[in-house]
């Protein structure tokens, strides 16, 4: 259990790591937020002044102000979206890596 | 002068968020935009577009936002996101699965060595001749 948040609090804490060491990726992954959130609010409010208010905001508080707690919130959201959360809750306790099971008991 | 420098309206939305309950009142704000958004997309896809339907998207977005009743409808629409994007999934397999108190001999089976593997073998091929 402790070895299944260690590895889902590694994942999350990824795009931080990377934003610190490469902060070219940083740049990009605001961009890539960015856009994202104008797509999310597009799709709802159409073409229009609104829409780049309500993105205006949300952009500054989500991308400038709290980026990292967005891009980690992110990167659950795709682990869990994608379907790879049950690689990592089933895959990691039952061994694999020459592991013996039973061995996280 | 100083004074002065703290009233500019650009230094306040340009310095980030290092308190804890700025933070949190952020995030908060952020959800209320989001959940917002939501009630617009659910009530312009039921009834279409027009200045009633406006009136309904604030009214709602009153009552579910800032009213008395807020708490109770924010808290609704967490656990509604939470479901949709699929968390429940993860916190059942853990809760219920409960994956890392497996084992046993099924488990054990998994993980043979070459040599028990080929000794398996042999005497399944052992089994086919009699």
């Amino acid at each position: 259990m402790i070895l299944l948040v260690i590895v889902f609090v590694f994942l999350m804490l990824l795009p931080i790591i990377f934003s610190e060491f490469f902060p070219t990726f940083k740049w990009l992954m605001m961009a890539y937020f960015c856009i994202m959130i104008y797509l999310f609010v597009k799709r709802i409010l159409g073409s229009g002044i609104m829409t780049l208010v309500v993105s205006g905001i949300l952009i500054y508080i989500f991308v400038y102000q709290l980026l990292y707690i967005f891009a980690a919130a992110y990167i659950l959201y795709l682990i869990v979206g994608l379907g790879l959360s049950g690689i990592i809750v089933f895959g990691l306790p039952s061994g694999g890596l020459g592991r013996k099971a039973g061995a996280l008991k | 002068m100083t004074i002065l420098a703290s009233l500019n309206p650009l230094d306040w939305l340009l310095k980030p968020a290092t308190d804890i309950m700025d933070t949190v009142n952020l995030l908060i704000l952020g959800f209320k935009i989001v959940v917002l958004l939501f009630i617009v997309q659910f009530v312009r896809g039921r009834f279409g577009g027009g200045p009633i339907v406006t009136i309904l998207i604030l009214v709602l977005g009153y009552v579910m936002l800032f009213s008395n009743l807020a708490p109770i409808f924010t808290t609704a629409m967490f656990i509604y996101l939470f479901i949709i994007f699929g968390f429940s999934m993860l916190v059942m397999d853990l809760a219920i699965a409960k994956p890392w108190a497996r084992g046993g001999g099924a488990e054990e089976e998994g993980h043979m060595t070459g040599k028990e593997y080929s000794e398996r073998l042999a005497k399944g091929r052992a089994r086919m001749r009699f």
